[in-house]
């Protein structure tokens, strides 16, 4: 029959079909299966540097024949995590793009859970440019042909979290000594008196009252710039506290601007209670403690103009300043005003010192509430800072001639002592 | 009750404070930040009394004709412009927001802060004499400092200002302000410490310190 | 006539000032560079150190009021930064932050022809202070999800393989307060990420302790330190031009501190010749 055919026709007929059958010869041998190493020898352990019980090191070993795949390259892997319970699946965790890598940390994780890991190699075929560079680039890659090839699963396992910080114990136990210095001395405090340095800023406090209510001028009282975070503003809170019992029972106006609504809060608060226990509830007037605003010069802006409207007769500034201190204090001085200034902000305290007539500096800030009230405990207070400073200054002397030393001697012999300062 | 209840809710939010610097655990560290978010939540509601305050305190100088109420409105006019656009139009850059901000707020703040400089120069004019021997001292160390920031005294050769003005900034003013920071820390323990045993009494109203 | 000297209207010095401040600013008069601070050289080297698309985070802790003296800082440390192809990155701590970065970093971008996104991206600013520091320790994507203007940031190539502190090369903190201790208390201590400072030269006094104790490489001190720095990097700023007027009015001061002085013992030597 096909010779009866006529010889173009029969071209026609098996050229085509010589043509499939190379396809499908090229097709067959493309089939042969490449065979895809997985990530070998898994290990999860707990992460000895994280205390918080939130993170697992998993180690694993590069494919030894994940070079020799032809036609594809390793991008990198990709660390599956998941519960360590019935029916619980794996998710991918975290990409580590970098194949010569085999160890990352796993973190968020809880320890109260236990949990199965596995890795999986991607493999992507050497003609597609992406790059496994994140969760994001892994379904592009696989639709682009990559191909992964799973470790066998490792675990269960949990994060240890710790209940110590052992780094802080230095820490803890000068704070211990620390706190336990200043309870003893407030124990012992209930005894007797106790001498407490006289203080000329505090001294003049009753003399800035005095001169105010004689002038029947108001008192402008600033606690600082900073927030109610700040132990400088808690302290300044405490002065005004104290300073309000003694304006009201002299009926004399005390004007405070604040900087942070919180402050504000507070503050009325305390002056409404100082005015209620100097027997005086009707002389407190709360628009007189309002929020300015809590931009620095907007804040320092306001308060000068207050200053020149109303010539208050005293200014207090207690508390935290910045760069506004001088503005504060030399409008201040302007105006003729008496002014005590108190803060822990050592690079403002030449500011207030040049200006103001009495300063408050760094640790009297602290000291102004115990001061003021003269309560026995309060003062007590005081002594054990005293005791406090007497034992770092020791530190101080015997650190420093250890530290000295240790240039001749080698640095072995203090490398101890010192590294029990360090943080 | 009126004093225990805050005294007691202090005590207990203080020594939880004190308690998570030391224990690291995921749990402990967790509630931490959730009471972090807490205080920030707080201060949101907080700002809202701040502008209570502040729009009461501006109505009534309005409503009463206080001498200086013009400024009042000023105040409340450009609470209003600025809420405006930065609500309506965003904050980005090239927002009518953006705008008002580098070409008001910015020359304004930094008007302010220039004061420093007149204020700084009278202040140095007035105070710094050679009273006595301290004050001397204090004098001649802050003249070699503002000679140190002037680079034309880089090309004396005799003596080395700029070198000089270095050393002292980095160790003696550097000494003298860790001393203070000793105190100051010192000071912060024992006054955080008589709040949170209820010792410090006065922002409580409870008479300037616990009594007996 | 000693006594009308000193205590004359204090507004006769305001006057003297504003002149010594204004004359050099408007003649545009500039005065040599002086010697270059060693922590200013420090703060170079390390960034001509570090190898090209290193990731560089300028911390903008800084407002409105303090610009003058440190955006001259940022304009020159930017230009260094993106000049030498390294990665810049711009957060903040404080609200006003993200402004101050655009008007910093925009210009010098534009002169040097680097795009926003692939160059350099300013994260904008989140509240937290402490907490975002210790966040960014984690992970820096997702304590900053999106940047200033609302772009992905795992979709911007500027942050490509920048997980946490750990790719950063370093940390420069501008700022007018105290933002570089809280910098140093939660990311450089317990992430031990390398990290400077550039502050004003009021505040930078309180910065000298963490430079003897390596938690500072470097620190930019006020006007003068920006007007070394732009010599550094060869890039003319406000730095140079503002130190004219700066020394100008310290010369000044100084004058007034002698005049006053005379003045002062003169009267107490009439005084005590009177008695």
């Amino acid at each position: 029959m096909i010779s009866r055919l006529p010889l173009k026709t029969i071209r026609r007929l098996l050229l085509p079909t010589a043509a499939l059958c190379l396809l499908l010869g090229s097709a067959r041998a493309q089939q042969q299966p490449v065979e895809f190493p997985a990530p070998e020898r898994l290990a999860v352990s707990d992460d000895p540097e994280d205390l918080a019980g939130r993170q697992l090191v998993v180690k694993w070993h590069k494919p030894a024949a994940a070079d020799a795949v032809t036609g594809y390259r390793l991008g990198g892997y990709l660390v599956y995590v998941g519960e360590s319970r019935e029916g619980a699946e794996l998710s991918p965790a975290q990409v580590v793009p970098d194949p010569q890598k085999t160890e990352t940390l796993l973190s968020g994780l809880l320890p109260s859970k236990s949990y199965i890991v596995q890795v999986g190699a991607l493999y992507i075929p050497e003609q597609v440019t992406g790059e496994l560079i994140d969760l994001n680039a892994v379904a592009y890659l696989r639709n682009q042909g990559a191909v992964e090839a799973k470790s066998a699963r490792s675990g269960p396992i949990s994060p240890v979290g710790a209940l110590f910080d052992p780094k802080k114990t230095n820490v803890l136990i000068a704070t211990m000594v620390y706190c336990a210095i200043v309870l003893l001395a407030i124990y012992f405090a209930q005894r007797g008196e106790m001498y407490i340095r006289p203080i000329p800023g505090l001294e003049a406090v009753n003399d800035a009252i005095g001169r105010a209510t004689e002038m029947g001028r108001p008192i402008l009282y600033v606690s600082g710039l900073s927030g109610i975070t700040d132990i400088a503003t808690i302290a300044a809170m405490l002065i005004l506290g104290h300073l309000a019992k003694r304006t009201a029972a002299y009926e004399t106006s005390i004007i405070v601007p604040c900087n942070d609504p919180l402050v504000l809060t507070a503050e009325r608060e305390i002056v409404h209670q100082a005015y209620i226990e100097a027997g005086k509830p009707e002389a407190y007037e709360p628009e007189n403690i309002f929020y300015v605003t809590d931009s620095q010069f907007g804040y320092a802006a306001a308060v000068d103009g207050i200053m020149m409207r109303e010539r208050p007769a005293a200014n207090f500034f207690m508390g935290m300043f910045y760069a506004e201190s001088l503005i504060l204090a030399e409008t201040g001085n302007r105006t003729g005003a008496i002014q005590i200034a108190g803060t822990d902000a050592d690079t403002q305290l030449p500011f207030f010192i040049t200006a103001c007539d009495y300063t408050l500096m760094g640790e009297e800030l602290y000291a102004a509430g115990a001061y003021l009230s003269r309560n026995p405990l309060l003062v007590a207070q005081l002594k054990g800072q005293d005791i406090g400073k007497v034992l770092l200054a020791a530190a101080l002397v015997v650190g420093t001639a250890l530290a000295t030393l240790s240039a001749y001697l080698g640095p072995d012999i203090v490398k101890a002592f010192l590294s029990w300062f360090q943080i | 009750m009126r004093l225990q209840i805050p005294i007691a809710l202090g005590f207990l939010a203080g020594a939880f404070m004190i308690v998570q610097f030391f224990v690291p655990y995921y749990a402990l560290q967790m509630y931490y930040e959730q009471l972090l978010d807490w205080a920030i939540i707080i201060g949101a509601f907080a700002l809202v009394l701040g502008l209570g305050s502040l729009f009461r305190s501006h109505i009534d100088k309005i409503r009463s004709r206080h001498p200086d109420y013009i400024y009042s409105f000023v105040a409340l006019i450009s609470f209003a412009v600025m809420f405006f656009f930065g609500i309506f139009y965003g904050v980005n850059p090239r927002t009518t927001f953006d705008w008002i901000f580098n070409n008001i707020q910015v020359p304004l703040e930094a008007t302010v802060f220039s004061l420093l400089a007149f204020f700084m120069a009278s202040a140095a004019y007035r105070t710094f004499r050679a009273r006595s021997v301290e004050a001397t001292l204090l004098l001649v160390v802050a003249v070699i400092i503002m000679l140190g920031r002037v680079p034309i005294t880089d090309y004396i050769k005799f003596v080395d200002i700029h070198g000089f003005s270095e050393w002292l900034m980095s160790i003696p003013a550097t000494a003298a302000k860790r001393g203070i920071l000793f105190g100051v820390a010192l000071g912060i323990v024992a006054t955080s410490l008589r709040i949170l045993l209820g010792i410090e009494r006065s922002h409580l109203g409870g008479g300037g310190g616990a009594g007996r | 006539m000693w006594e009308k000297l000193l205590y004359f209207d204090r507004r006769i010095i305001f006057l003297l000032i504003g002149a010594a401040v204004l004359i050099p600013f408007l003649t545009q008069w500039t005065l040599p560079h002086g010697k270059i601070t060693a922590t200013t050289q420090s703060l170079f080297d390390a960034i001509e150190q570090l190898p090209v698309g290193t990731p560089v985070m300028i911390s903008f802790d800084y407002g409105p009021s303090s610009m003058p003296e440190v955006e001259p800082m940022a304009k020159a440390l930017a230009y260094h930064i993106l000049s030498r192809n390294l990665r810049l990155m711009a957060v903040t701590l404080v609200i006003t932050g993200p402004q101050m970065a655009d008007r910093a970093i925009i210009p010098v971008a534009k002169q040097l022809g680097k795009k926003y996104g692939k160059d350099w991206v300013n994260l904008g600013f989140k509240p937290g202070g402490a907490v975002l520091l210790t966040q960014m320790g984690e992970s820096i994507k997702r304590a900053y999800p999106t940047d200033a203007r609302n772009n992905p940031t795992i979709k911007l190539p500027v942050m490509t393989g920048v997980e946490n502190y750990d790719d950063i090369g370093l940390v420069v903190d501008l700022a007018s307060s105290g933002a570089p201790t809280t910098w140093i208390v939660y990311a450089h201590d317990p992430y031990r990420v390398n990290m400077a400072a550039g502050v004003t030269a009021v505040e930078a006094v309180d910065y000298y302790k963490f430079l003897q104790t390596g938690q500072l490489i470097g620190l930019l001190n006020g006007l003068k330190g920006a007007a070394e720095y732009e010599f550094l990097v060869g890039r003319k700023g406000f730095g140079k031009l503002g130190m004219a007027s700066q020394s100008v009015a310290h010369l000044l001061i100084i004058v007034l501190v002698i005049i006053g002085n005379i003045g002062y013992f003169t009267i107490e030597r009439h005084r005590s010749r009177r008695r």
